[in-house]
This record gives C-alpha cells, structure tokens and sequence, in this order.
C-alpha cells in the first residue's frame, strides 16, 4: 500500500483522479488512509460526528471494479469526501448537529449524496456543524451537539460556521472535499476563516432534497475544498433539477474546465474602503496584496457599491420567519429548550411572533433589491470584497458583538460600499467564491468573488487565476 | 398592554428553586431582547417605500 505520506492528504481532486486511473493507488486505499485519519483527528477538533469508513471500503471495491474496466465517472470517481450533518443517509442517524434529533434516522439519502457516489465519490464520514445551521441566530461557538468547531490553524480559534466540521476536515487533510450548506455565510464563514475554497452555488441550482430547511428562500448546499477547480468539478456532478426540491431551478452546471475569457474583459466591482479601511488592521496587508495580484492579471476594476437596503433586517425577518415555521413543533413542544446556545433558544422562541406583515415586506423589498442588481451587473461582472474582515475569533468569544471594522458610533451596523455582501449576495440567490488570500497572524485570510446567478464558471475562472498566481490555498496548518 | 408573565407562569415561578427562577427570567429577558430586535427590523422595513405593485420575491432570475 503506497504510504499515507503527508502530501497525499493535501492533494487535490485532479491530483487524485490522475493517480487513480495510472493505478498508482487505488479508491480502496483512499478510503481507508482518509477514513482513518479522519476517525483519528476528527474529534480533535470536534469535526467528525459520524465515521462511514466501513461502508467507504465496501463501496470502494465497486469504484476499483469500475476504473479496472475503465469506467471513468468524473473526476470525483475514487475520492473520499465528508458531507455537513443535516444531509441524510438512509439507515444512519442525522442529527442536525442538535441534541433533540440527536437519534433521528431516515428512509432516504439526500439527492446530493447520491449524486456524488453515483459518480464514485466515497462518502468517509459525517461532519459537525452548529445546531440547526445557526438558526435564526446565535452568541457562541459552542451552539453544537457536538462542540466548538476548533481550527485546525489554531485550536483556541473558532472554525466558524455553521458548516464547521466541513471546513475543518478539507483544512486538516481529514477529507479531500466536503459538502456544507449556507442559508447566510455558512459556506463563505468556515471556508475563510479554515484556509479552504468554497463554493455557494445559485439558489436553486443544487438540490436541498434531503438536507434540513431552515429557509426555505434562502438555503444552499456547495462544496467546500482545496481548490476553485475542485469547486467546478464537485458542482458538475451535484448541480441539476429534482422534482423532490421544490426551490429546484432546474438548472444544470457544467465545469468548463477551457473556459477561456480574456481577463482584460471581466470587470470586478469593488470598493477601496471594504479593502483599506473596513477589515481589521493586521488584515488589510493581506487584502491590499490580493487586489494587486488580481489587477496584475489584468481584470479591470471599477468602484462599486450595493445599493441602499437594510440587508441584516430584511434577511434577519425573512430566515426567523421561515425557520420559526418549519420549527415551531418543537419550538412549542419545549425541544427547543434541549438546545446548546441560549441566544439561540430565544431567537427560534421569539420568532413565532414574527408578523406575516412584516415578512412579506421583507420579501417584497427583496424583489426591489434583486430588481437594482440588473443596474448594478451592467457597471461589472464580478463583485469582490474579503469574504470576512478579519481572522476566525477566539473559540470562547461572543458571536454577536459589533463586527469588526464597524463604525464605533453605530457598532451593529455593516460597513457600507460592499460590507452587506453575504447578506445581500444570499438574498439575491448569487453564486459566490472564497479564495484564501494571506494570513493575519498566523491565521487564514479569504476574499469572496461574487456573481450574477449561474455565473460559476466565471467565478471558478477568475479564482482558478487567482489561485494560479498564489499559492494560499496549498499552505497547510503548521501541526499537519 | 402585554403583560411581561402570564399568571401561570408567575405560578410556576413561585414554586421554582431562586437559582432556577433567576435562570427562567434571564431567558425570558432574553427571549423579549429578541422579539425587540426583530420588532426593530420591521422598523427598518418601514423606512422603505414600496411600490404597490411590488411583488415578493418567491423566484430569482437569471
């Protein structure tokens, strides 16, 4: 058996595929390499909720079966991945990282789920996350049946949320790729503050069959990985219309791997201040080094900024209203009090009183937002802005403090120019990318490229240059 | 006007154990905090004017 050297646990989907079909290893091998060290290093850092490595290795056999014969699927054929613990798998529990569904089963295995391993992907394991994806909100990291996500950089930092278990195993070799979800920046968050490349994909685009709502106007699944290529070729095989979603666009992605559009034709958005003056200070080196590499490719840049609406109160009533309505059975039973996260337990409690009022106003004035984007998108193709303003906070820190880089006389509200991008870029239903960019004390650094719905292709385009001119998304935790 | 405990669950907090009292109220503190929070985003909302013909947004275009 080749060696579970270091290297080949940083190793990308490309780099893997390669290897399976010279047969220099093989899926069975993979499986079990990454099913151990997942089961060894997981609970390190509260990542792994569920090791599948047995039913990986049965499975595995299969897939040499089939590229023995040459059978080739894809190129996520014969890789280990790890998926987000509110996707579920029949027979096996799903517990939504939340201690009252900690024992639910069901009878059927999410449609992305088996859209990877139709394509030969080797599920590994389930992965923590914050209890029911974060909703409607909550103060500390500790919000998980499972524990603070702790970072692989920095195990007294957070690993940020809610796909936390996702974002550690790409970080820490654990997995080659790993399936999350973002309702608002739970893709983006662990993706930045883990040094990994994430991918929030069109709302519609990929199918929620099978996965927990908690919005049901917002909520996404995307991969989280070690490379805006990888991205490109997980979406291909989990992108595609289900009858079984109803928020199923019907839409299919196709990874164009030669997509080919001169640099000097794409304009990026974006504002000087989301770069100089919002982030934390130890941060804007970072960001300042990120805009110049991506001007030195050529892209021009025009100043831009979102247009004026309350993005945090839009989104903060249309996701507590929507989760207190998919959540109210046990929000009424009392369940809800069984909950980790205090905050958390007040929010789903006093978002029954929500008012319908309010909540269709809240989508009304989302359909004026999303109407302003066309003006917006006819001045560039690409918005980009840091996909947090700094480092992942200490694990023990509140969650719901004033953001950094917020102005000290009004702490709660958002930067302006690009500063309301997660919240608005979901609202939008937008395709967004997190590239690692640099480091702030040791700690990961991300920027966010944002598009204009199914527009992936670009982004991965753009963030496959970007990645090729740096080398942030191959750095590895200094104890892995 | 609303009253901040119902009858009942003043009721049920007379009979409590002064820890587990304190606890209860600091959670129905927190549950007011966040009925206010969300109370003040509807205000947010307000300051927006609306166009009649504004439909929610339930799809999202291409």
């Amino acid at each position: 058996m080749p060696g579970g050297d270091d290297d080949l646990f940083f190793s990308t989907i490309g780099e893997l595929n390669s290897r399976l079909r010279k047969r220099e290893i093989s899926a069975k091998e993979l499986a079990g390499l990454f099913g151990q060290r997942l089961e060894r290093l997981g609970p390190k850092y509260n990542a792994l909720v569920l090791p599948l490595t047995r039913r990986a290795l049965q499975r595995a056999k299969d897939v040499d079966g089939d590229i023995r014969r040459e059978r080739f699927r894809g190129p996520v054929q014969g890789i280990p991945f790890g998926a987000k613990d509110l996707l579920s798998l029949e027979g096996y529990p799903t517990t939504w990282g939340a201690k009252p569904y900690q024992h639910q089963t069901f009878k059927e295995t999410a449609t992305v789920l088996r859209k990877l391993e139709g394509s030969g992907a080797m599920l590994i394991g389930k992965l923590a996350m914050v209890e029911l994806a974060g909703g409607p909100s909550y103060r500390f990291a500790s919000a998980s049946l499972h524990g603070p996500g702790l970072n692989p950089w920095d195990t007294t930092r957070w690993s940020g949320g809610s796909s936390s278990g996702s974002a550690i195993a790409v970080a820490a070799g654990l997995t080659v790729f790993a399936l999350g979800s973002e309702t608002s920046g739970s893709i983006l968050t662990p993706s930045a503050f883990c040094g990994v490349t994430g991918l929030r994909p069109t709302y519609g685009l990929v199918s929620r069959h099978g996965a927990m709502a908690l919005s049901w106007t917002l909520d996404k699944i995307g991969p989280l990985a070690r490379s805006a290529e990888d991205c490109g070729f997980i979406l291909d095989a989990i992108s595609g219309g289900d009858l079984d979603d109803p928020g199923s666009s019907g839409h299919r992605f196709y990874y164009d791997s030669d997509y080919d559009h001169p640099f000097n034709t794409i304009r990026i958005g974006y504002s000087p201040a989301g770069f100089a003056g919002h982030p934390e200070p130890g941060a804007r080196p970072a960001f300042a080094a990120a805009l110049d590499v991506i001007r030195s490719l050529g892209f021009p840049f025009v100043e831009t900024k979102l247009p004026d609406f309350p993005y945090g109160p839009m989104l903060g009533t249309i996701l507590g209203a929507e989760a207190a309505s998919i959540f109210e059975p046990l929000i009424r039973s009392g369940g809800v009090d069984q909950l980790a996260d205090a905050h958390q337990i007040a929010g789903l409690k006093a978002s029954l009183d929500i008012k319908s009022i309010d909540y269709l106003k809240a989508m009304r004035i989302r359909r004026l937002f999303q109407d302003s984007l066309r003006e917006l998108f006819s001045n560039c193709d690409i918005l980009l802005a840091p996909s947090r303003l700094g480092v992942a906070p200490p694990v023990n820190q509140p969650l719901d403090g004033p953001p950094a880089g917020a102005h000290p006389s009004q702490p709660n509200s958002p930067p302006n120019g690009l500063g309301a991008l997660i919240p608005a870029g979901n609202l939008a239903g937008l395709p967004a990318l997190s590239l690692p960019c640099g480091f702030d004390n040791g700690l990961p650094l991300a920027i966010q490229l944002v598009g204009q719905p199914y527009s992936e292709n670009l982004l991965i385009h753009a963030g496959k240059a970007f990645q090729k001119a740096t080398d942030w998304h191959r750095r590895r935790p200094p104890s892995l | 006007m609303k009253p901040a405990l119902t009858r009942r669950q003043l009721a049920a907090l007379a009979t409590l154990s002064p820890l587990a009292a304190a606890q209860t109220h600091n959670a129905q503190d927190e549950v007011e905090q966040m009925r206010q929070q969300y109370d003040r985003s509807a205000a947010a909302l307000d300051k927006v004017e609306l166009p009649m013909a504004t439909e929610p947004a339930v799809t999202f275009r291409a």
